[in-house]
């Protein structure tokens, strides 16, 4: 057991918790920062993988790492930019396939707002999924809890 | 290195880490948000300066030297900034100090 | 001694392992986004920790300053309040309302349907069992890329092999993450929202440790950049350093001269593609290839593209994190200029 094995080991398991996060969280700035950690991920495993001690690192995985680094912030900033006028379009943080499984007037602060009519496609997708306090109810509600 | 000055390193080390206990101890057990500040500011930058001068008395040079005093200088200001921050949103928010009953 | 000291850096590689598995896994499992988001950086603190440990020390810079600094005050600000275009509000007359974000009023999400739990579980044993495979065939006697590195060291302009390789073997990935740097400001920019009302100035401490630390972090950031020649260090750890007191400037109420600074922010954003795509038509210029820059010119041209990059880094952290464009005539637009 190495240090190199230990970090490609924890490399891959915070791989897959991410990928968890990534699909199962609702929220989409909670699917962003699990994102994040799969790139992190990736990068660990990547220098992990070329390390071979005792020779010297490797400089090249480590130049494309430092890359990967900058290639992420660039892509967050814009996907929080993307969310953040998803909230102002929406007044929801949370995507129309992802609803909440049991009424979401709680996730909408200050009631919430929706630009979509209350006959397209977001509302069908919920009517679905089952008898949900947001389908049943016109659109938006007052505000509740 | 000589030993004399490996063990006051060690000892120094010793010290910082009871420092950052307390601070993290502080952290988890204290009850409302400026106790835990007060535990993990004031314990962590005096833990962190015992190890800083751990590092100082091992330091190869004097320029090695004054850049840990100087991160120390630099941590300092910004955990003072930080914490007189996330107190005064705390205020702000109407988060009442912790009383004991 | 030696096994003893390889025994306790062992236990140091296992900790740093086990809370960096407990930190994703905590951010995975938690409802809270603002927890999840404080936890990843807490994350990327541990991860550079750890590039450390794995003798990648331009990393952990990278990785500290970006990583954890940057893209932690990315997310923190995704989080803060905004406005809000409601149909409510448009009924009543108004274009848009504030939206604040206040601990009680926050949303609780709830957890995914347990179908969709119990899917991405398996999906999630599945990829990390792959990965975990995949990795201990990885063969254990190669030589890496340094062998090929090598002959192109002594004539490439800096000594350290990092820079070397973001600046010139592999020139061309460094200038395409720069146009893509680029570009996620101008999309950044171009979806984004109303300016939520100015909030109010943030006291007096944090305006005078701004006075201390933007002044230092400049200094540490143009020490990074000379240093990044020869040692760990160069333009995308100064640039993140730079953007940090920018950030923090804008924090403090900060405000851009009245005339000309918007311009100067725009020409400071392009000026890194610029001056790197003029940096490789030297190559052409002499029949050789794009990018292609040895010898005796070689140092000269890394350290214009470095600095210029270093610059445009910066600004395009700053303006991703500002999430809009400086107002073009700060007179008219009065109190919406918060680009610092």
């Amino acid at each position: 057991m190495s240090s190199v094995e230990i970090y490609g080991a924890a490399a891959a398991l915070s791989f897959g918790l991410a990928v968890y996060g990534a699909i199962a969280a609702r929220p989409v700035i909670h699917k962003l920062v699990s994102l994040n950690v799969m790139g992190a991920s990736v990068f660990l495993l990547l220098v992990a993988a070329s390390a071979r001690p005792p020779a010297a690192p490797d400089p090249v995985p480590h130049a494309m790492v430092i890359t990967g680094i900058v290639v992420t912030v660039a892509a967050t900033g814009y996907a929080v930019a993307l969310i953040r006028r998803m909230e102002w379009e929406r007044g929801s943080g949370v995507l129309p396939e992802d609803a909440a499984p049991g009424g979401a007037a709680s996730e909408q602060p200050g009631g919430g707002g929706r630009e979509r009519g209350e006959g397209g496609a977001p509302e069908a997708e919920n009517a679905a999924e089952g008898p949900t306090e947001e389908g049943r109810s016109p659109w938006p509600g007052p505000p509740r809890g | 290195m000589s030993t004399a000055v490996a063990i006051v390193a060690t000892a120094l080390v010793v010290v910082a880490l009871v420092f950052f206990a307390a601070g993290t101890a502080g952290v988890l057990r204290f009850p409302d948000v400026y106790n835990r500040l007060h535990a993990v500011t004031k314990a962590d930058n005096v833990g962190l300066g015992f190890l800083i001068l751990a590092l100082v008395i091992t330091s190869p040079s004097a320029l090695i030297a004054a850049k840990h005093i100087a991160i120390w200088i630099f941590a300092l200001i910004t955990s003072t900034t930080a914490c007189h921050l996330i107190a005064r949103a705390a205020l702000q928010r109407g988060i009442e100090p912790w009383r004991p009953r | 001694m030696a096994t003893e000291v390889t025994g306790a850096l062992l236990a140091l590689d296992v900790v740093l392992a086990v809370s960096l598995v407990g930190c994703a896994a905590a951010l995975v499992a938690t409802a809270d986004v603002f927890k999840a988001t404080v936890l990843f950086i807490v994350f990327g603190v541990m991860m550079a920790l750890v590039w450390g440990r794995l003798g990648a020390v331009d990393v952990a810079l990278a990785e500290a300053a970006i990583g954890a600094g940057i893209t932690g005050a990315l997310l923190l600000g995704a989080q803060t309040a905004q406005p809000a275009r409601r149909r409510g509000a448009a009924a009543r007359g108004r274009e848009h309302t504030f939206q604040p974000a206040t601990p009680d009023d926050a949303p609780v999400y709830q957890p995914a349907r347990p179908s969709r739990r119990v899917a991405a579980a398996l999906a999630a044993a599945a990829v990390a069992g792959v990965v975990l495979l995949a990795l201990s065939r990885v063969p254990t006697r190669h030589p890496g890329l340094a062998p090929i590195l090598a002959p192109h060291m002594p004539d490439a302009g800096a000594e350290n092999p990092v820079t070397v390789v973001l600046l010139s073997v592999r020139a061309y990935d460094t200038l395409l993450e720069i146009v893509v740097l680029l570009a996620a400001v101008i999309a950044a920019w171009a979806s984004a929202v109303p300016a939520a009302p100015k909030p109010e100035p943030p006291g007096a401490l944090l305006a005078a440790a701004t006075r201390v630390m933007v002044p230092v972090a400049v200094l540490i950031g143009g020490y990074l950049l000379w240093r990044g020649a020869a040692a760990p260090g160069g333009a995308f750890q100064a640039g993140a350093v730079i953007a940090g007191a920018g950030i923090l400037a804008a924090f403090a109420g900060v405000e851009l001269p009245r005339r000309g600074g918007a311009g100067l922010i725009r020409a400071g954003l392009v000026a890194a593609t610029l001056v790197f795509l003029g940096a490789g038509a030297y190559g052409p210029a002499r029949g050789e290839p794009f990018l292609h820059y040895r010898g005796g010119a070689a140092e000269g041209l890394i350290l214009v593209i470095e600095v210029v990059a270093t610059l445009s880094i910066a600004l395009s952290l700053v303006g991703v994190f500002m999430g809009r464009p400086p107002p073009r005539t700060p007179e008219r637009t009065g109190g919406d200029d918060e680009f610092g």
